[in-house]
């Protein structure tokens, strides 16, 4: 059968030439393809290949500062960086393993590992610092690595002023307080830059392009709170509230001549750093936010209103029918069984029932005159988002016992900050001013687009009238109710509340708001305080138990801060000079302490401290320093702690790594124990 | 044995025109290699270059070989070496049943060798001896039985690899040759009509008017009645089969096969590479965007771009233009070796030369078929011109067979 092996076959010729033909067609048929796809449709495609890989990116701006008063940063940012990559896309696996392994003290092995499949993207380190991830990216055995780069917001100061600051969501977008409030400042604008990226993902060009923008940063907001202020203030209430054992506690200090608010405080706290950790609850500033019935803060309005209008002089007596006064359907108690009073005794004492008789014959109108002309009813428009109006009904619709309810603070409600505000229009004269917490915005060059000051609302009474009130309220913290908050030298005055709250719509016997305002000095004040504890143990209910020895803590705190420490910068002009005073007081050893008051240039006064011998509680430690604060600037922080504690100081301290960059207060500063020194690493 | 019963050296019978055309496209690749292997900002990868210059040197020492064994060693030893391929498919398989590599691949340290390639001369040699043997007729039907076998046992190990690629260009090298061998077009049809009526069954219409088509073609061309019958119900059987073993496959199985068949319904891989291809032959244009000026290539949108998509990389530089003049020459090519076998003085001869033809037209079909979009994605390299020694070796190692049968 293999007999035509070595010979052709006829076939062939006539076969492979039918072949021949056939790959000649299809040979035009790929050729013609080709023509379709490259002369026909190549614009078209030529295009998708330009377009491929490019794509505008977006530039996140840093989000701008928030300040205090003293520009101490309160809220500022980090960057942060994700690395990851897939196994394939690496262009030398081991080198980059072996710069990983440098650059985060692990081993390659531990990188290698991770790589569980080469196809699939694995997370290989977070949280990783700009300089190590820009190492990295620099490094040509890393090609192939992704960075994704993310900006977080950190609270240098941890919970203090939380609830004020607010805090930033995870979309970015800032929420309640400052945060929210000034979010279209802070956050800046976005930025595009067209990038063309190879598959891989690796950047291979920056485009010019007409969609190129560059980020623009967010403005700084300044606020006028003293973060030292702040601390102290927060610190002494979470001490009230826990001592009370009360369920919260709140408090605002402002700066009656200009509306600044200085300090505004909510326990528990809130820390915008670790947002996942907190309620709602917990994150809403109560000082603006939350509505109570004053009680006898409020009788205020009655003695104004009846000085104002001339109705009663301060001598005026009245009749208190020895504690217990029936009006229509109610009978009115008082603590004691006073009789005679006058008018500025019934402000002293807290009566019940004199107020309500002054407010009987000031007459409802008078009375929901004054309350509205010192803004209740009204939010005061501080410049926070949530702030409630309170509530302050027309008299048209007040029951017949209504003015005795108003006069002792009942059948209204009010906001800490109202009240604040009220007090601080009665401190400096009787003009009411709008309060503030934003003392400057910033845009994104630094240049100031805005900055705040004193704006007066309207007068609500006379300076006289309103001197005399002052002078009663003072009197109240030498020999009445407000005695706890009494700071010898200090002409601390003041005005206890304590109101029952409303359970079930019924006023409840064991529980209260116990509320305090207290400004100094009396006769030129330069700082108001008001503090609310919510539902403070039974028998320490009374705003003179649970609140007043707050004002004196956080005065008597404030007080003897030292000059260094910003307070005296806080409380404006001529620093220069008593920074002097304070020196040369040293030296002299004797206590002594300046303050600077009111808008009068001429009104710096030097209040010389009385070494209080008697009752040991109300002692304030002053002048004498034991300590001389050392420089600790360069140590390691925990090093720097353990010193200072061994001098007897409290430490606070931003961090609890790295070196110590600023302190306060600087070294040679004259301390006393147990005084409190921050010190700050650079974040 | 001595080395002359072997080997003859013939080299001025060589044809000087292959060998001068098959270099220029070997220098059209590494033009080519050298551009896709060109990173935008940083130095230029020169180590694919080099590597496929040793693969040029290797697949000239294959030509060489391939070109310089004798045929009456091919024809004594057809049976022995197709047998040892046969077991060299085999050896992968049971390697990778015991935990050692992959079922396409031997590794011996230093090399891996991939039995299919070298599977690819075997089955050529064993072929045309089989069709030049003249056993029976090609006028009779059952002529195509033995050839059958010989390609099924390749073809089936393959395609269980599986490497549908690779078994395609057996199953077209297997049909040339049959087809030039003189079988009778009737009996090719009968032996395509199984896979029509598969696909036929899907439909009930459209399986009636094939099987009434059918019944037309068979009982004009054929006297024998059993024959005819047999043919016909066989067919219908496997028509009634197909969707009822369709049914019971798993989804899963079922998608696996259309993937197989058409690898544009995975979206996330063929089709993304048949895309991506599209666009950097597109956007090349009639001219060409220039040498190293391919955007598409050079960003890594393009798939395997310095071996199965090398042909679009070309497309995108050098345009309409450049690639005509490589199908130009492929053509030219193909029909030279077509018409050497017509004119061969025997049998054998024209055999492997239409065999090593076969195999590389189906190569650089079904490449640059994938590459423009006609064909599935089935991951075949272009002769010559695709980035990869082993496969370099076994182009000029076809080329050598078929000039070897041009000789003489």
């Amino acid at each position: 059968m293999m007999s035509d092996l070595n010979t052709s076959r006829d076939s062939y010729p006539l076969r492979t030439g039918i072949i021949s033909m056939l790959v000649l067609l299809v040979f035009l048929l790929v050729i013609s393809r080709l023509a379709a796809i490259q002369l026909f449709n190549s614009e078209e495609l030529r295009g998708y290949a330009d377009s491929q890989g490019l794509r505008s990116e977006v530039i996140l701006p840093e989000r701008g500062l928030i300040l205090d008063r003293n520009r101490r940063i309160l809220a500022n940012n980090i960057t942060e960086y994700t690395i990851g990559g897939r196994y394939i896309d690496l262009l030398e696996p081991e080198n980059a393993f072996r710069s990983l392994a440098k650059a985060f003290d692990k081993t390659p092995d531990y990188y290698r590992n991770l790589f569980k499949k080469e196809n699939s993207f694995y997370i290989l380190e977070t949280q990783v610092r700009p300089d190590i991830a820009e190492t990295l990216q620099a490094d040509k055995a890393c090609h192939g690595l992704k960075y994704d780069k993310k900006m977080s917001r950190i609270y240098p100061y941890q919970d203090a002023a939380g609830q004020v600051l607010g805090f930033l969501w995870d979309d970015g977008s800032g929420q309640l307080g400052i945060e929210q409030y000034y979010d279209e400042l802070l956050r800046g604008e976005k930025g595009y830059q067209v990038i063309q990226r190879d598959k891989r993902g690796n950047v291979i060009s920056a485009y010019g392009s007409a969609r190129n923008k560059a980020a623009v940063p967010g403005g700084d907001v300044q606020l006028t709170l003293d973060i030292e202020y702040q601390i102290i203030l927060e610190e002494e209430i979470a001490n009230a509230v826990k001592k009370t054992k009360a369920l919260s506690g709140m408090g605002v200090i402002m700066d009656p001549r200009s509306g600044e608010i200085l300090a505004m405080a909510n326990y528990p706290s809130f820390n915008p750093n670790l947002v996942r950790n907190s309620t709602p609850d917990i994150r809403r500033n109560r000082v603006i936010a939350d509505q109570f019935e004053p009680g006898s803060v409020f009788k205020l309005i009655p003695v104004s209103a009846a000085l104002e209008k001339n109705i009663f002089t301060p001598e005026s007596r009245i009749y208190c029918e020895k504690g217990s006064w029936k009006v229509k359907d109610r009978t009115l108690h008082d603590t004691k069984e006073h009789e005679w009073l006058s008018v500025g005794e019934i402000l002293v004492l807290s009566s019940n029932i004199g107020a309500a008789k002054i407010a009987e014959k000031v007459g409802d109108a008078s009375l929901y005159e004054i309350a509205r002309k010192y803004g209740f009813g009204e939010a005061s428009a501080v410049g926070l988002w949530g702030e409630s109006a309170g509530t302050l009904k027309d008299p048209g619709s007040w029951s017949g016992v209504g003015f005795a309810q108003i006069a002792m603070g009942h059948g209204v409600t009010v906001t800490l900050l109202q009240m604040a505000n009220a007090y601080s229009a009665l401190a400096t004269g009787g003009t009411l001013l709008k309060p503030y917490i934003v003392s400057a915005t910033f845009n994104s060059r630094q240049k100031k687009i805005s900055e705040a000051s004193a704006s007066p609302v309207r007068r609500v009474i006379s300076e006289k009238t309103a001197a005399v009130v002052c002078g009663m309220l003072e009197e109240a913290v030498k020999s009445g109710t407000g005695t706890r908050a009494f700071i010898d030298g200090y002409h601390v005055a003041g005005k206890t509340g304590t109101a029952q709250k409303v359970i079930d719509s019924k006023y409840s016997n064991s529980k209260y708001f116990s509320s305090f305002i207290g400004f100094f000095p009396a006769s030129d004040p330069v700082m108001v305080c008001a503090v609310m504890i919510d539902e403070p143990a039974y028998g320490l209910h009374h705003g003179s138990t649970a609140a007043a020895p707050v004002i004196r803590e956080v005065f008597s705190r404030i007080i003897n801060t030292p000059n260094s420490s910003g307070i005296y910068k806080a409380l404006p002009k001529n620093t220069a000079k008593s920074e002097t005073l304070a020196s040369e007081s040293r030296n002299a050893n004797i206590p002594s302490l300046s303050l600077l008051s009111g808008d009068n240039n001429s009104g710096e006064k030097n209040i010389n401290i009385r070494q209080k011998t008697g009752d040991e509680s109300n002692a304030v430690p002053m002048g004498n320093w034991d300590i001389v604060m050392p420089d600790v600037r360069g140590m390691q922080i925990l090093n720097a702690e353990q010193k200072l504690r061994a001098l007897g100081l409290q430490v606070e301290r931003n961090a609890s790594r790295g070196k110590v960059a600023e302190q306060y207060p600087p070294a040679g500063t004259g301390l006393n124990e147990m005084a409190l020194c921050r010190l700050e690493v650079r974040l | 044995m001595r080395f002359k019963d072997f080997f003859s050296l013939k080299f001025s019978q060589i044809d000087v025109s292959t060998l001068v055309l098959v270099f220029v496209l070997s220098a059209f690749g590494l033009v080519a290699i050298y551009s896709a292997s060109y990173f935008v900002g940083s130095e230029s990868n020169m180590q694919y270059f080099w590597k496929q210059m040793l693969g040029l040197v290797g697949g000239l020492l294959m030509l060489i070989v391939l070109f310089s064994l004798r045929k009456s060693f091919l024809l004594s030893y057809a049976e022995v070496l197709y047998l040892t391929g046969i077991g060299l498919l085999i050896i992968p398989f049971i390697l990778s049943l015991i935990g050692y590599g992959t079922t396409r691949w031997i590794n011996l340290g230093i090399f891996q060798i991939q039995p299919s390639e070298y599977m690819k001369f075997l089955l050529i040699i064993m072929l045309a001896k089989v069709f030049s043997e003249n056993r029976r007729s090609p006028d009779n039907f059952g002529y195509v039985f033995y050839p059958l076998i010989i390609l099924l046992l390749p073809a089936g190990l393959v395609f269980i690899q599986p490497d549908l690629g690779t078994t395609l260009i057996y199953i077209v090298v297997f049909a040339v040759m049959l087809f030039a061998s003189g079988y009778r077009l009737y009996y090719i049809f009968l032996l395509l009509v199984p896979f029509i009526t598969m696909l036929a069954a899907f439909s009930s219409w459209v399986f009636l008017v094939w099987g009434l088509l059918l019944a037309l073609v068979i009982f004009l061309n054929n006297k024998n009645v059993i024959f005819s019958v047999g043919m016909f119900l066989g067919n219908v059987l496997v028509g009634v089969l197909t969707p009822y073993f369709w049914g019971i496959i798993k989804p899963y199985q079922q998608r696996r096969i259309l993937t197989m068949l058409d690898p544009r319904l995975d979206p996330m891989g063929a089709g993304y590479q048949v895309i991506q291809s599209q666009i950097a032959i597109g956007s090349g244009g009639l001219n060409g965007k220039g040498f190293l000026q391919g955007t598409q290539s050079h960003l890594n949108f393009l798939p395997e771009q310095h071996t199965d998509f090398i042909f679009s990389v070309i497309s995108e530089e050098f345009g309409f233009i450049g690639v005509s003049v490589i199908l130009f020459i492929y053509c030219f090519l193909i029909i030279r070796w077509l018409r050497m076998a017509g004119l061969a003085k025997s049998s054998f001869s024209a055999m492997l030369i239409i065999g090593g033809t076969a195999a590389l037209l189906a190569h650089i079909l079904i490449n640059v078929g994938m590459t423009v979009g006609l064909l599935p994605v089935t991951g075949k390299p272009l002769p010559f011109i695709s980035y990869g020694g082993s496969f370099l070796m076994t182009s000029f190692g076809l080329v050598g067979l078929l000039l070897n049968g041009n000789a003489e």
